[in-house]
């Protein structure tokens, strides 16, 4: 068999997240994705619920479609994908969560009465979070793959290395917490409707962020910064430069400031 | 290409990637698509010559150094020979970016028909670029660029639209790819990427019209700006004009219509 033929069956065994609701004890109020922190909370539960991702040689992919939020993503040590699930009270987790198995991937659908979704990723994995209806809150931590998330509402979170950067608000800002920077590979790519961009880069570093498209709003940053031509338009260079992100804002501004603690310290 | 068969299911028919059904729907295309075959002949052609490539031949640093400068010379005879097309010189770093971050195989077809290509060319002393060599590379960057635009893999499109953002590229074919990612592309980040890039094209007459075409059709009001002040940045007053009378006034949001009469003049 080979890895398409996998892929198929893969594909074709889709996973209904039948857990009671008593079945996720730990996932309460005192736990949500948006409190959650670094350090020992970052690993899974014991009732996480594991799904294997099929050979490949391919760099793993995670893909999550859902109506709304919050979701947090974390990347970890391990080769397969876990999750743990809160759903709304009267809504069983079966009508809330659909995984579907690839080969060297996994597609997670979340409907309505999601309440919290948490999951873990192999590093590296190249993850692509969609919210279609209300939008949440969205938290990737850790990241190292390359990363596109389209939310309509709710703050968006993304720390660590991102191999790439694609994110798409309607109505919520979008927190940039950027490690290993100078290797990074780009593209990296910004826009919001509404709501402002914050980006920490690490200590010592620079970047370069492409502000032609900021509507009404300004660019701030404590750091030595300045605005210069280019042939195409004009770009803002923090620090001596580096890796470019294109940011294009309506409503709001950019922020740009160096990382005062590491972000497995720091609350999404 | 006018058609719209998947341009990588052809590399990946040429790769022998496809199944039993998906190749026969390739080659069922392809006995009634007259452009889909000639492209497909012309990326056959450079894997043929890939495999007269005798196995021990090698191609040293010191080789590869001089192709590339040979070719780096002959993009630089053609800037300045009359295709009345802005080119930058620095095309390989280009394709080598572009190489990592796609299909290795045809990424290394690239690399290996520039360097068998341009081998063959010294095993005697060559003092003059061949136009020839420096052709079928650029067919073979433009079949790689127009097939990437249609990869599945949001990143992987924004990424390519950068190469072409890099180097300012004003060939058909690409730009033609972009039009199609401005008009038909889910992500906006990809089509404001497309803005950007397509803006030295602008200068063209039909391709100034038929971004204004596109410009009421968008969705997003960062697109609607973006490509508002590009046509609104425009030299030819005349051009100008001709843009104004062919956006579709009712699709500009607010600000976006409040801006296009600011930059283009007209009372829409």
């Amino acid at each position: 068999m080979n890895a398409r033929s996998a892929g198929r069956l893969c594909r074709a065994i889709t996973f209904v997240a039948a857990l009671a609701g008593g079945f996720l004890p730990g996932l309460a109020a005192q736990e949500t994705p948006s409190s959650a922190k670094g350090g020992a909370e970052s690993r899974p539960p014991e009732y996480a619920v594991t799904v294997p991702f099929g050979q490949s040689d391919r760099r793993p992919r995670v893909e999550i479609l859902m109506a709304q939020g919050p979701v947090e993503i974390r990347e970890y040590a391990r080769d397969d994908l876990q999750y743990v699930v809160q759903s709304a009270a009267g809504v069983t987790d079966r009508h809330v969560l659909v995984v579907e198995m690839e080969v060297g991937g996994a597609r997670i659908l979340a409907g309505r009465g999601l309440e919290g979704l948490k999951v873990w990723v192999p590093r590296g994995t190249s993850m692509r979070v969609e919210s279609a209806e209300g939008g949440g809150r969205i938290d990737v931590i850790g990241a190292t793959g390359a990363v596109e998330i389209v939310n309509v509402n709710g703050p968006v979170q993304v720390s660590g290395a991102p191999s790439a950067l694609m994110v798409n608000t309607t109505n919520g800002s979008v927190r940039l917490r950027l490690e290993a920077w100078a290797e990074a590979e780009g593209p990296y790519s910004v826009a919001i409707h509404n709501g402002s961009l914050f980006v920490n880069l690490p200590a010592g570093s620079g970047a370069e962020f492409d502000t032609r498209t900021l509507f009404n709003g300004r660019f701030e940053s404590p750091l030595p910064h300045r605005k210069f031509k280019t042939p195409r338009g004009e770009r803002t260079r923090v620090g001596r430069g580096g890796p470019t992100i294109h940011v294009s804002i309506h409503n709001g501004s950019v922020n740009v400031d160096e990382t005062r603690q590491p972000a497995s310290e720091v609350s999404p | 290409m006018s058609c719209t068969f998947p341009e990588e299911r052809l590399t990946a028919l040429l790769h022998g990637e496809l199944d039993a059904d998906e190749r026969q729907v390739a080659l069922d295309h392809m006995s009634q698509c007259t452009s889909c075959r000639k492209l497909q002949a012309s990326l056959a052609s450079a894997w043929e010559e890939l495999g007269d490539l005798p196995r021990h031949e090698t191609v040293s640093p010191g080789t590869r150094r001089a192709v590339e400068s040979m070719i780096a010379a002959s993009a630089a005879e053609r800037e300045t020979g009359g295709f009345g097309r802005r080119r930058r010189v620095e095309r390989v770093p280009g394709l080598r970016r572009l190489a990592a971050r796609w299909t290795p195989a045809v990424a290394v077809a690239a690399a290996l028909v520039l360097g068998f290509m341009g081998g063959s060319r010294l095993s005697s002393p060559v003092t003059t670029p061949s136009s020839d060599l420096a052709q079928r590379l650029d067919e073979l960057e433009q079949a790689v660029l127009v097939a990437r635009l249609q990869s599945s893999d949001a990143v992987a499109r924004l990424a390519t639209i950068e190469v072409a953002m890099s180097r300012a590229d004003t060939r058909p074919a690409v730009v033609e790819a972009l039009l199609r990612a401005l008009a038909d592309d889910p992500s906006i980040n990809v089509r404001l990427a497309a803005v950007e890039a397509l803006t030295p094209a602008l200068a063209d007459r039909q391709v100034a019209l038929r971004a204004a075409q596109l410009l009421g059709r968008d969705r997003s009001v960062l697109v609607q700006l973006a490509l508002t002040e590009r046509l609104g940045a425009l030299e030819d007053a005349n051009l100008r004009e001709a843009v104004a009378r062919e956006v579709e006034p009712d699709g500009l949001q607010p600000e976006a219509r409040r801006r296009f009469e600011a930059l283009l003049g007209a009372s829409t």
